[in-house]
């Protein structure tokens, strides 16, 4: 499942992130790493809001249709 | 002689180092740019027992990488080591995701001093920090500070102090990571052991794996031959940790130091009540978002802002306005009637024109500049940015840009300065290159005139047209600019969104003053000299009538007569109304009128004898496109902090300009 398929109010395991190494090295530094856990809190249409570390990142949707998550 | 201790704010982004500056230097902040970048440099002094601090507040970032111009600057000004006190300030209310960066400082051998500040916001979220335990895991000292209550600051300045004179010196904890990790850094620790580095060599290997370009480089550098071996070796670690971990290296390191961030964090937070789940605030985002919901209600608040701008200081402005154009040169002429006309003129139509032009800005930028602090501090930009962030994205900007291009319909210049509120310098850059095609308020009094005079049936159908082909050619310049400027750096692809929460209005008040004083100092004397230099060009030689046929404008004008034939423009009356509208653009107007001795009212008729209806279309595009007002190359100016971009700005424009200008002339003929 793609991050950005995920609906609102759900927690997910991210899996793999796609992208640079540069993409994913600054996104593990706020918490977005493989292993990590997110919560959903707002899904398309519009960016894709999540909580992670305890603060509301958005998201594009480009972004997280790179992001592969499961359930946590 | 007092001695002076040079303190450097580093933080994340939102921390609240402007609330500190403010909070410590009060409004002696001075805003400049770092040396070779347009990135702002902030610094502020004060002085504490004897001392005196200059504070210098480095770019808020997330981490110490060198992907964006940002980072490069906090980076390569920390390693260069020109300051006595490194300040970590750290938002109390994310403590983990703060000591990320706490933990990169520690990596390069900087033993800061570890500010928790917004204290005051701990009661809401229901948990205390145990301080001791920050300061015992760290090895740092902590202090406590409410930046907004001016809490804890004496504490600060004494900790500053003590670091300054040696006074206290902290140790500094080294962050150790899993086994896998350090093993990694013991095997390519190898390929240097004979190589002097001019870096903290632990912090260079760390980056090393983390693939961080610049460090790369220099590696790449100093090993010469043996840097192929490092890469072998590497690669080798890089598919171990992604067959234990499915992580690859910079990530893998990047996890490392956010789990061991976190869990010094949970270690000093105590009495953890149920976070509360701010429901409220998530459906708020929700519905501002998502853009069925969001864009109207963005286009609301826009009009709110313009309205309450221009309703709130038109009346100040006119005054303004008046008091500079009749009031005192009507003193001049009653009381000074004894003086030369050529000085009267220099007076009235030189100085205080000029000091005119700079004041009347100074309502509609403190105003604004007002809004603008209110909707970032409420936390409402960040939203509106992350709205608007995939459609700018087309044209290699950021959802940040769009609120500085519809300031611009009002007025580019309060435009540019809304740039500020901007991280990526770059995006800023070409923010500020494009605002100047956002067809401002001023010269839809130039489309008026002339559509009134030539397309009686059609006038809304041919500004509409104007507007889009100025906002059309903005977003496809935008994305050739970025083609360019942004070429190695990384997008800004995500945006925090801070907790929603009134102004703090002594910030917000504090932060405009400061911003009128440069507004006035810097853009203003600019300002003020293309004034004099103008009228200057239009009174000289002495005793020609004022931008007559006879003087050195009426002169250049019809020197550049031949460069706007090919447009349809065959007198040079409106070229010297284009010369005028480098002031202002709505002066274009009005120098017609003057020049073709006519009223406003009467100019209809005397356009039509002057202009056919294509080559009236010609400079309506040539007038929308052609140069950035003084004002605006000004503000470009002190914004990119150097000639640079504004020229570059204008050059790109009238070359534009010209171009779009010949061909709709041509085209319409040819219809
Ligand atoms: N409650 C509280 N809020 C603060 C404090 N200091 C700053 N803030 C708020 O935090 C936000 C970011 O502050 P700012 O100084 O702009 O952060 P910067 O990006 O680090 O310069 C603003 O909305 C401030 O009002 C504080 O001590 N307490």
């Amino acid at each position: 499942m793609k991050l950005v398929n995920v609906p609102e109010g759900k927690s997910v395991r991210v899996v793999s992130i796609g992208g640079g190494f540069g993409v994913r090295n600054r996104l593990a530094a706020i918490g977005v790493y493989p292993g990590a856990v997110v919560k959903v809190v707002k899904s398309p249409p519009g960016p894709i809001i999540i909580e992670v570390a305890g603060s509301r990142m958005a998201i594009g949707k480009g972004m997280a249709a790179k992001i592969e998550v499961e359930e946590a | 002689m007092k001695k002076l201790i040079k303190v450097a704010l580093v933080g994340n982004p939102n921390v609240g180092k402007t609330a500190i500056m403010n909070a410590l230097a009060g409004t002696s902040e001075k805003v400049g740019n770092w040396p070779g970048v347009t990135v702002q440099k902030k610094t502020g002094c004060y002085s504490f027992r004897g001392f005196e601090v200059e504070l210098v507040d480095l770019p808020g970032i997330y981490s110490l990488t060198s992907y964006t111009i940002e980072e490069k600057v906090t980076r390569n000004f920390l390693l260069g080591g020109d300051y006595d006190v490194v300040a970590d300030v750290i938002d109390v209310t994310l403590l983990g995701r703060n000591l990320y960066l706490t933990l990169e400082l520690l990596e390069m051998g900087i033993k800061p001093v570890i500010v928790l500040n917004k204290m005051d916001e701990l009661e809401d979220y229901g948990y205390t920090i145990d301080k001791n335990v920050l300061e015992k895991l760290l090895k740092l000292p902590v202090v406590e500070i409410s930046a907004v209550k001016k809490k804890g600051l004496d504490e600060l300045s004494e900790t500053f102090l003590m670091v300054a004179t040696g006074d206290l010196k902290p140790e500094g904890f080294t962050p150790l990571y899993s086994d896998t990790l350090e093993n990694a850094i013991s095997l390519i620790e190898y390929f240097f052991k004979d190589v002097k580095l001019s870096y903290p060599k632990r912090w260079f290997l760390i980056k090393l794996l983390e693939k961080d370009p610049e460090v790369t480089e220099w590696a790449r550098e100093v090993l010469g031959e043996k840097f192929t071996g490092l890469s072998k070796e590497m690669e080798r670690i890089e598919e171990e940790v992604l067959r234990k971990f499915r992580c690859d290296l910079p990530s893998f390191v990047a996890k490392e130091r956010f789990l061991l961030a976190s869990r010094i964090a949970t270690a000093a937070v105590k009495h953890v009540i149920e976070f509360p789940y701010e429901s409220f605030s998530d459906k708020i985002d929700r519905v501002v978002t998502n853009p069925f919901t969001g864009i109207p209600i963005f286009f609301f608040v826009m009009w709110l802002v313009f309205k309450l701008t221009f309703d709130l200081s038109s009346p100040i402005s006119d005054l303004i306005d008046n008091f500079f154009s009749s009031f005192l040169p009507g003193i001049v002429e009653n009381y000074l009637s004894f003086l030369p006309q050529p000085l009267k003129s220099l007076i009235n139509d030189g100085v205080l024109a000029g000091v005119g032009a700079v004041m009347v800005f100074l309502p509609v930028l403190g105003i604004l500049y007002l809004l603008m602090s209110v909707l970032e501090d409420t936390g409402y930009m960040a939203r509106a940015a992350a709205l608007w962030d995939n459609f700018m994205k087309l044209f290699g900007l950021s959802g940040a840009s769009v609120i500085p291009m519809i300031l611009g319909f009002g007025c580019n210049v309060p435009a540019i300065y809304a740039t500020r509120a901007m991280r990526s310098s770059v995006q800023k850059l070409v923010t500020m290159m494009i605002i100047p095609w956002m067809s401002c308020s001023a010269r839809l009094t130039v489309f008026s005139v002339f559509t009134a005079a030539f397309f009686k049936e059609h006038q809304s159908i041919v500004m509409l047209g104007l507007y889009l082909l100025g906002v059309f050619l903005a977003l496809g310049l935008a994305a050739v600019l970025t083609r360019f400027l942004a070429e190695g750096e990384v997008d800004e692809f995500f945006i925090e969104l801070p907790p929603y929460k009134l102004p703090a209005w002594n910030v917000v008040l504090n932060q405009t003053f400061i911003e009128i004083r440069e507004f006035v100092t810097k853009a203003g004397t600019v300002i003020f000299a293309v004034s004099v230099f103008i009228w200057a060009l239009a009174s000289l030689p002495p005793g020609s009538t004022y931008a007559g046929e006879e003087t050195f404008v009426g002169y250049l004008g019809k020197l550049l007569l031949p460069l706007f034939a090919p447009l349809g423009i065959e007198d040079w009356k409106p070229i010297v109304a284009l010369i005028f509208g480098a002031l202002a653009k709505e002066v274009v107007v009005g120098t017609m009128g003057a020049l073709y001795g006519s009223s406003e009212e009467g100019l209809g008729k005397a356009l039509q004898s002057a202009f056919t209806p294509e080559s009236a279309v010609a400079f309506l595009v040539f007038t929308l496109l052609y140069i950035p007002c003084v004002a605006t190359i000004a503000a470009i100016k002190q914004e990119s902090g150097g000639w640079r971009y504004p020229l570059l700005a204008v050059a790109i424009q009238l070359s534009v300009a010209w171009v779009m200008a010949f061909l709709v002339f041509n085209l319409l003929t040819f219809l």
